[in-house]
């Protein structure tokens, strides 16, 4: 009797992919269900298109490039789906959808978001760019006039420069409610609002291993070091605003798309660094891309960062530099990051002019 | 999942037991001949003649060593014929009828304590020499070489970590031979003049740490051989680890474990060391074990080296298939799979592995980095196995694939199911050029 060639080793834990992009969606589930509540007629008009565009042109590049719809696989088809309802949250509530432009920016958004973020470096895996982050910024970049703040559900809301945007100035920080803005009560993005939603998907996929914990610790860790440093300037500087360090940097961490984009994108596996030194690294420099564009140009400015960060990534997986255990310049190279954004951002706040208004 | 993962989950298509069989010795044993290290092969005997129990009959001659052949049989030679070695590859072996007498060689008289007690250094690698005793961790490598490198002693370590799951020979081997493992230990100890003898096995394995213990405690007071915890993790009982966990040194990638004063031993090999020098005797049995759900009964032996398989078969009840099994040498994550069944129990098979499709289907890398955190030489197998598909070679060579161990973890983990190690093997033929 023959038998069938192998190699060693003759044993594999089997694999987990399609639970790991399962438990990306079951993360996913309490913020797409809270959406759907607070906001379900956006809802209703944003996720459809959104989803069938990405699976759909999911499946036209399986079609093209492997030749048979067996082809197209769960994983294709759940990556396809979460990339879909990702981009969808980060969609403000308020599109125009009268006149049909609304539907046409959901659309093209998802598409060239797939295209441009993900297919063109070959599909599911290959990806240098969170195709979600790539649509959003597209669309941002395209139609921005068109995308609101979010019209609120709220109305007894006060618009403080909104949730979504980081538009305002800092004295108005002082009049914004932080529980509505931890409880989901304002304005923003179909998605990027509801903080404890996010917070349980946090858990969730950090209870099942889902992410890495790294990324995570390192761009939230780094965000509220150098937020509460901007924070206790602008205390400094606007002493009769009313805006304390801890106020600024509660409401740096709930408005806009940080806890979001934290939590769902930067974590992305396939678009960020393979070492984990390099991991702590990319989840640095992503917080440190969002504090500057948020602190010095007064927009908001997750999904610019987490690109930014996606192309960090392809730099420290570089072969001469890359290690999974820590080298001399991992260990310089990371304080020395944090250390010199501090600087920056104290410099910037207390030095320029107008810089803290 | 994106995690360090370092233990092996239990399987049910394979069974873990402890219990031995005793085989009889077969009709025919095959005597391995050649050797990739040692491919010269030079016999004393020819078809027809008889041989003794333990009889030296030709030897291999290699590089800087021989290894000599013995008949682990009483008989007559009946010529060289070709069956498959455990490295899957056809190779010739010595036939020897046995008449089951198991007449002893009678050049094979014990030495007596004082004579053990006489012999010096020299004296000891003479014998270790004239034996042509071998790594019984399933390296092979020729224990003369590691001896004679080895100047200053400081630590000597005896293997018995055993960590590939589903293994169980050396576990078998120290519960039932713990005093001959003890004194071969006690030769190198003296030769080398160092007090500090360890025994490392798994703690997990309290029957056999107690059992050392006792026999420790009974008979070798004082004598400076002690037990070694190790933890249950994979691959503890790679040397690296194992000196790691016993001795807290760290050898670095490249060095060799006798460049820390470290001597590090299989604890089969220490028995071998102490057949041939108290004995005058090789190893004629081993510990092996058939496993697996390609075939009806796996079981544990005591086997004569140069069984066929074949003879074993009927006693593990044959197969369960007729095709589509896979038949591997060794432990489930490093044997390699042998083309055929006519493979020979030599003194380097503990596991033969008879298994159905277990095989998961590959998907695209997500990049979860799940090998990188698992990988024990600190690799990323992940950047190897992309850089090995876009046939880079200095890209390849940057990420140092030659330090791979080839422990299989960075398959055993991956979340797509892909066969990752196999990238790492194809990167170090790529480093290599």
């Amino acid at each position: 009797m023959n038998f069938i060639k192998e190699s060693a080793p003759h044993l594999q834990k089997g694999k987990s992919l399609g639970w790991m992009l399962g438990n990306v969606l079951i993360a996913l589930a309490p913020v797409f269900i809270w959406s759907f509540v607070v906001y379900p007629i956006p809802s209703l008009q944003i996720y459809p298109i959104s989803i069938v565009t990405c699976l759909a042109s999911e499946f036209v590049f399986i079609l093209i490039t492997k030749k048979k719809v067996s082809e197209f696989k769960i994983e294709n088809i759940l990556s396809a789906i979460i990339t879909g309802i990702i981009y969808a949250m980060c969609l403000p509530t308020d599109l125009s959808f009268s006149n049909g432009l609304g539907y046409f920016i959901v659309f093209i958004g998802a598409l060239l978001g797939m295209i441009l973020g993900k297919l063109v470096f070959g599909g599911f895996g290959n990806n240098i760019f969170n195709p979600a982050a790539l649509g959003m910024v597209i669309v941002r970049a395209g139609w921005g006039s068109k995308l609101g703040v979010g019209e609120s559900a709220f109305p007894d809301w006060v618009e403080a420069g909104g949730t979504h945007f980081f538009g305002g100035s800092f004295s108005e920080i002082a009049n914004v409610n932080l529980l509505d803005s931890f409880l989901g009560r304002a304005p923003g993005a179909l998605g990027e609002t509801f903080a404890i939603a996010i917070l349980i998907g946090l858990v969730y996929l950090l209870v099942t291993k889902t992410i890495d914990w790294r990324v995570v610790v390192s761009f939230f860790g780094t965000f509220v070091v150098l937020m509460l440093a901007a924070g206790i300037v602008v205390q400094v500087k606007l002493p009769e605003s009313g805006v304390n360090a801890g106020k600024f940097l509660l409401y740096q961490l709930l408005s806009g798309g940080v806890l979001f984009g934290g939590v769902y994108m930067m974590t992305d596996p396939v678009t960020g660094p393979a070492g984990s030194p390099a991991r702590y690294i990319y989840g640095a420099f992503g917080a440190i891309m969002v504090t500057f564009i948020r602190l010095f140009m007064h927009v908001g400015g997750v999904g610019y960062s987490i690109l930014f960060a996606n192309l960090l990534a392809c730099v420290l997986d570089y072969p001469q530099w890359t290690s999974s255990r820590w080298k001399k310049w991992h260990i310089i190279t990371l304080p020395v990051m944090i250390v010199v954004a501090l600087a920056a951002v104290i410099l910037v706040l207390v030095f320029k002019e107008g810089a803290v208004a | 999942m994106i995690a360090k993962i370092k233990t092996i989950d239990k399987v049910p298509h394979l069974l873990s037991s402890r219990e031995t069989v005793t085989l009889d010795a077969p009709a025919f044993v095959y005597l391995t001949l050649e050797l990739p290290r040692a491919p010269k092969v030079e016999l004393f005997v020819k078809e027809g003649d008889h041989v003794y129990f333990c009889q030296k009959i030709g030897v291999r001659h290699g590089s800087s060593f021989d290894l000599p052949i013995f008949s682990t049989v009483s008989g007559q030679v009946l010529g060289i014929e070709k069956h498959t070695s455990s490295s899957g590859k056809p190779a010739n072996f010595l036939k020897v009828q046995n008449d089951f007498k198991d007449e002893l060689d009678p050049e094979a008289k014990p030495r007596t304590a004082e004579e053990i007690a006489a012999l010096t250094k020299e004296d000891v690698f003479n014998i270790v020499n004239d034996f042509g005793l071998t790594g019984l961790g399933g390296s092979g490598f020729p224990t003369i070489i590691k001896l004679k490198s080895s100047e200053k002693v400081d630590h000597i370590l005896l293997n018995g970590v055993e960590c590939e799951p589903y293994l169980n020979s050396d576990q078998t081997l120290m519960l039932n031979h713990a005093k001959e493992i003890i004194e071969g230990a006690l030769i190198l100890q003296k030769i080398y003049d160092c007090k500090d003898v360890r025994i490392c096995v798994k703690g997990i394995h309290q029957d056999i740490v107690d059992h050392l213990n006792e026999v420790l405690a009974a008979d070798y007071k004082d004598s400076g051989v002690t037990v070694a915890l190790m933890k249950n993790f994979y691959p503890q009982g790679w040397e690296v680890a194992e000196i790691k966990t016993a001795l807290n040194i760290e050898v670095a990638s490249g060095k060799l474990p006798f460049a820390y004063g470290v001597l590090n031993l299989n604890v089969a090999t220490a028995m071998s060391l102490y057949r041939a020098v108290a004995l005058r005797l090789p190893m004629v049995e081993r510990y092996a074990t058939i496993n697996g759900d390609g075939v009806a009964a796996p079981k544990d032996f005591l086997v004569r080296i140069g069984t066929l398989f074949t003879d074993v078969l009927p006693v593990v009840g044959g197969y369960t298939a007729e095709e589509g099994l896979r038949m591997s040498v060794g432990g489930p994550m490093m044997g390699s799979t042998v083309p055929n069944d006519d493979v020979v129990f030599s003194d380097l098979v503990t596991n033969v592995l008879v298994t159905k499709d277990h095989t998961v289907a590959e998907s695209p890398c997500i990049r979860c980095g799940s090998c990188v955190l698992s990988c024990p030489t600190h690799l990323e197998p992940v950047l190897i196995m992309e850089a090995v598909k876009s046939n880079d070679r200095d890209r390849v060579k940057a990420l140092k694939p030659l330090s791979c161990v080839e422990c299989g973890l960075c398959t055993y983990v991956c979340t797509s199911g892909i066969r990752v190690t196999d990238y790492i093997r194809r990167a170090k033929i790529l480093a290599k050029l």
